[in-house]
């Protein structure tokens, strides 16, 4: 594989998908501990942070608890976030579903899995946004869209991944196959959606 | 394995996916190589892509206030105060809506009596952690003179603060709690107003502390301007030092 025009295609995409105009202003404020700011934030991913939360857990007294959990976290870690170029939502988006993953673990007693030593919400908090780049939020639709190119077995491990946290022995145990059978489809199956979202980003 | 071999799990690996032994393979790879980051770098935006085409779900109204009330807590009121409101509405309601203008009132009135039944249950959630058996005290600090207070803690997490003597707060400040793990930056733990005569309750349900940060730290409050600082501003009070919560 090799560092082509895709690079930084994802992050943009999701960058579009996750952004309104003056995040900038407000990630200030929200360095600055300006507790009016917090009202803003919720009203802009309030609800996306909720969907992911809610899809995770299922269970909507313990989402807002999290969400509650959520927004106070990005709170407290808002001296992370690069304001000239990240993109706030998709820091939210990976917040949110890292909270969720870890609270389903444990109400499950499912192993936690430990971040190790790479803090991928710090890396969320500073991806660049291509700012040079005009999307819209059309591009939801065509990730959603790339997302049903993929084949309902397809469909079914990246949700098992994505939603239900599932490790790959997990993920085997669960579907009944071998583990080496898991690995190798659901890697194919994200290459795939990446390379669906590859060609020219919709303006 | 190579730089593709490690790229190509860097997708299913920021899900939580890949176990050991390929995770420290990929954790001891990564920080050395800036080609392989930026692929780490698109797997958590293309993650969160996944998460954003969710069909949405609004949540409940009543949330943004919770949310909100986490880092602005809602004004405290003495128990006057809520007998007034109490009564208010009472009398409101023997009225009867006639007008445009009282409805608006009494949902103002609604709306305080909201945020003091608020205001009760943190107390009550406060109790019930001081009444759990394996609340114990970190130690009574603080100089003989004021301010001086109790922190409580619990092995399941969560700080619990009884202060008294604290000095009063001009408009647009509040106390600080800080925690402080040994050889580390203060980090903050909530923010909180007290009574006029310089008593404070403060619970902080989540404090996210290592194994090891839990030996050994001090705990400690500032004054601090509204909504709390990153980094205390102010001379910490009632500093205790604590070993293992």
């Amino acid at each position: 594989m090799q560092i082509g025009p895709d690079l930084s295609l994802y992050i943009a995409v999701a960058s579009v998908l996750l952004r309104t105009p003056d995040d900038r202003d407000l990630i200030t404020r929200l360095q600055q501990r300006d507790g009016s700011a917090m009202g803003e934030l919720y009203d802009r991913y309030g609800r996306l942070v909720y969907t992911v939360v809610l899809k995770i857990v299922r269970d909507p007294g313990a989402a807002e608890d999290l969400v509650q959990e959520c927004f106070l976290r990005v709170w407290n870690r808002a001296t992370i976030f690069d304001a000239q170029r990240g993109a706030l939502g998709v820091w939210l988006a990976t917040v949110a579903r890292n909270q969720a993953v870890d609270y389903l673990r444990s109400v499950q007693s499912r192993t936690r899995r430990d971040a190790g030593n790479i803090d991928l919400e710090r890396i969320a908090a500073t991806l660049d946004s291509a700012e040079d780049r005009i999307l819209h939020l059309t591009e939801v639709e065509r990730v959603r869209a790339a997302l049903l190119r993929l084949s309902d077995k397809q469909q079914e491990l990246v949700h098992l991944a994505y939603y239900e946290g599932l490790s790959q022995s997990q993920m085997a145990e669960r579907l009944k196959q071998p583990l080496g059978t898991v690995k190798t489809s659901i890697r194919a199956a994200l290459k795939k959606l990446r390379l669906e979202l590859q060609g020219p980003v919709q303006s | 394995m190579t730089h593709e071999e490690i790229r190509d799990l860097l997708d299913v690996y920021v899900l939580g996916f890949t176990e050991e032994p390929e995770n420290r393979e990929i954790e001891e790879h990564l920080p050395g190589c800036a080609a392989c980051s930026t692929f780490l770098r698109e797997a958590v935006a293309l993650a969160s892509a996944i998460g954003a085409t969710a069909e949405p779900v609004s949540p409940p109204a009543s949330l943004r206030r919770r949310v909100i009330a986490t880092v602005v807590p809602p004004r405290m009121m003495s128990w006057p105060a809520v007998a007034a409101i109490a009564a208010g509405l009472a009398v409101a309601a023997w009225l009867g809506v006639a007008n445009r203008r009282q409805g608006v009132e009494i949902a103002e009135l609604r709306q305080d009596y909201a945020e003091q039944t608020r205001s009760l249950q943190r107390y009550e959630s406060a109790f019930s952690f001081l009444r759990d058996p394996q609340t114990r005290p970190a130690g009574l600090r603080g100089r003989p003179a004021a301010p001086s207070g109790n922190y409580y803690t619990n092995p399941k997490g969560g700080i619990l603060l009884i202060a008294s003597g604290l000095p009063a707060l001009q408009p647009k400040q509040v106390y600080e709690m800080w925690v402080i793990p040994e050889g580390q930056a203060p980090r903050p733990a909530g923010v909180f107003r007290g009574d006029e005569g310089g008593g404070a309750v403060h619970y902080q349900p989540d404090v996210n502390l290592t194994g090891a940060e839990a030996l050994a730290l001090t705990l400690a409050v500032t004054v601090e301007p509204e909504g709390g600082s990153p980094a205390p501003t102010t001379t910490p009070m009632i500093a205790t030092r604590v070993t293992g919560l």
